[in-house]
């Protein structure tokens, strides 16, 4: 572990926009954030925050109509923007893999789960069918499968949710990528399956090393996983920091307001609190701070003029004018 | 090694439960036995298919000719034999050619989407609005030899067959072009397709290896039901003269002969007709057999 704390990934700026009707949207902006090797760096936000976007865009697998506007993504210091598409299929799941929401629809019905732990070695270790099968049968067993050599010839459809997610683990795994996307990876999944879920990945980053980008909006499964949490608001992270940071001392109002809708096991109370409004969608996000609306410490300053981030500690910093001055 | 929870496997145990696909699955099958031993029969029966013995004419059933003979005293059991090998092996080189340029542009269009998309689907659209007789007459009628094909090739005597096939094929793919295309369309959206990507295959990659198997129920339904369509047209320009050239027995040539002496002998149509219509009919029940075992809502 010599080389903890060393960047793997660094995105800078990052802007990316739908085109509808003609007209672009910028849904994500100018966010920046740096994953170091085998640490856990989560996103956290409500939907459609664009989290997600984001965690498609160190891909370049935004959907058709997104575009990456400005910015820069930096794997190991090597531009990922604006690279072809034969260059990023070189790099999708050999140096930075991704799994999903849905592990009931992520797997290929008509192909057996060894098979499909198998394609990525195929694909870029350039291994044969044979060896890849039985590397992949060692993949089944390292996420935890039951007997898996009769069950790499399972079928998707006789795996429970829980197995599923597990294989997709092991498929993104397979190739030892220096990074792996989780995108709610146990929202899908019932509380007792999550928990294992969770300490399996754990497991396997310190076994591989492995640097996490986990995407959620739940806290209570963040505070189980991340190193560095940033958290997103409307296309905006709005607060960084170390885990201890956001947890414990939460500067942004917002940040403060979603935590406190978390339940506690410590705390008993009647009735959750909830944010007041909604998020705005990207095409009536106001001028100035993107949370005023919703927002109880909200001043004049705050709807019309933009916060930018203020360092708090060496590891902290929130996007308010209300922190630090106040 | 079979794979007992294959979804191929799960569909064959579906449909063995269908006993007139399963029947239609055993007449076609000996069918095929039948006509591949045709010159096994020759050679029991002492006579050849295309031999002509004016001295018995249009005789009965008898031992030699167990189907009696026809105009030309030729014996009409060796000849629907040999005609029916003409029939089912164009029926399903046809269907099969049709199949495969209908999922190549059909998966190709639905994956690509966009202009692709509009091109290839305003080019079925037209393939489909072509009167279809009209165009087969004329392509059939066109002479090889002025568009510089080698002598070999047409004056052998399969060109006719080849003909046929290549007609078939070339009008009949667009039916499966448009189910693979809209199969495809509803495919591509599949988290697994994006799950692919993630793990760096690319289009031609996610096009065969991922979507492709997915599509394959669909089309060897869509295959088996356009057999039966395949021999009936191959019947019905055979029947106009344009299809396959006489001395070489179809069941649709040896109709158009019967024809002629429909009263004088009747069974000479009846045989041929029968046989037409059991194939068409059982590549139907097949068909329809297949696709409620394929049916992905069916119970496992």
């Amino acid at each position: 572990m010599s080389d903890k704390n060393l960047p793997v990934l660094e995105v800078e700026n990052l802007s990316i926009g739908f085109e509808s009707d003609n007209q672009l949207v910028s849904v994500v902006e100018d966010i920046s954030f740096t994953l170091n090797s085998g640490e856990t760096l989560a996103l956290v936000g409500e939907s459609g925050c664009g989290k997600s976007l984001t965690a498609l865009a160190m891909l370049q697998l935004l959907p058709a109509f997104g575009k990456i506007l400005s910015g820069s993504i930096k794997l190991h210091g090597k531009e990922l923007v604006g690279m072809s598409d034969r260059s990023m299929q070189a790099i999708r799941g050999n140096n930075i893999s991704m799994i999903f929401q849905e592990p009931m629809s992520a797997l290929n019905p008509v192909f057996t789960i060894g098979q499909q732990v198998a394609e990525p070695l195929i694909l870029h270790k350039n291994m044969s069918k044979a060896a890849a099968f039985k590397r992949a049968i060692e993949m089944l067993e390292a996420v935890g499968i039951p007997d898996p050599i009769s069950r790499a010839n399972n079928y998707p459809h006789q795996l429970s949710g829980g197995m599923r997610q597990r294989v997709m683990i092991a498929i993104a795994l397979a190739c030892e990528p220096d990074i792996l996307i989780a995108d709610e990876p146990t929202t899908a999944l019932d509380v007792t399956i999550q928990a294992q879920i969770l300490d399996l990945m754990h497991d396997l980053q310190e076994k591989f090393g492995t640097s996490i980008l986990f995407i959620s909006h739940d806290f209570g499964v963040v505070s189980r996983m991340a190193d560095e949490i940033a958290v997103m608001y409307a296309g905006r992270v709005i607060e960084e920091g170390s885990a201890q940071d956001i947890l414990v001392e939460p500067q942004h109002p917002y940040t403060t307001a979603l935590l406190n809708t978390t339940p506690r096991i410590d705390v008993s109370v009647d009735r959750l609190p909830a944010i007041p409004g909604r998020v705005p969608t990207p095409a009536e996000r106001p001028e100035g701070c993107f949370f005023a609306p919703r927002c109880k410490l909200a001043s004049s300053l705050c709807s019309t003029e933009q916060p930018l981030p203020t360092k708090l500690s060496r590891s902290h910093s929130a996007a308010c004018h209300e922190v630090g001055n106040g | 090694m079979i794979n007992q929870n294959s979804p191929l496997f799960l569909a064959m145990r579906r449909f063995r439960r269908h006993r007139l696909a399963i029947f239609s699955c055993c007449v076609l099958l000996s069918m095929i036995v039948l006509v591949i031993s045709a010159p096994l029969f020759e050679i029991w029966l002492g006579v050849s298919a295309n031999q002509v013995d004016l001295y018995s004419r249009m005789v009965g059933s008898s031992l030699q000719h167990p189907l009696g003979t026809d105009e030309l005293g030729r014996d009409v059991f060796l000849r629907l034999l040999y005609g029916g090998r003409i029939s089912l092996f164009t029926g399903l080189t046809a269907a099969c050619f049709a199949a495969s340029i209908g999922t190549v542009i059909g998966l190709s269009a639905g994956y690509f989407g966009g202009r692709l998309d509009a091109l290839l689907m305003r080019l079925t659209d037209s393939v489909i609005a072509l009167p279809l007789l009209p165009l087969l007459i004329v392509l059939a009628a066109i002479d090889l030899n002025k568009i510089g094909l080698p002598e070999a090739i047409v004056q052998s005597e399969d060109v006719s067959f080849y003909r046929i096939v290549l007609i078939v094929a070339l009008t009949g793919w667009t039916t499966v072009a448009r189910l693979v295309r809209g199969a495809t369309l509803s495919l591509k959206e599949r988290e697994f397709v994006m799950a692919a990507r993630g793990i760096g295959a690319s289009d031609r990659h996610i096009m065969f290896r991922h979507i492709l198997p997915n599509l394959l129920s669909p089309i060897i339904v869509a295959v088996t039901l356009s057999v039966g369509s395949v021999i009936l047209l191959e019947s019905v320009l055979s029947f106009l003269g344009l299809g396959i050239q006489p001395p070489m027995a179809s069941w649709g040539n040896m109709l158009t002969n019967a024809q002629q002496l429909i009263w004088e002998a009747p069974l000479l149509a009846v045989y041929p007709g029968l046989l037409i219509f059991i194939t068409v009919i059982s590549f139907n029940f097949l068909g329809d057999g297949l696709q409620d075992a394929f049916d992905p809502k069916a119970e496992y």
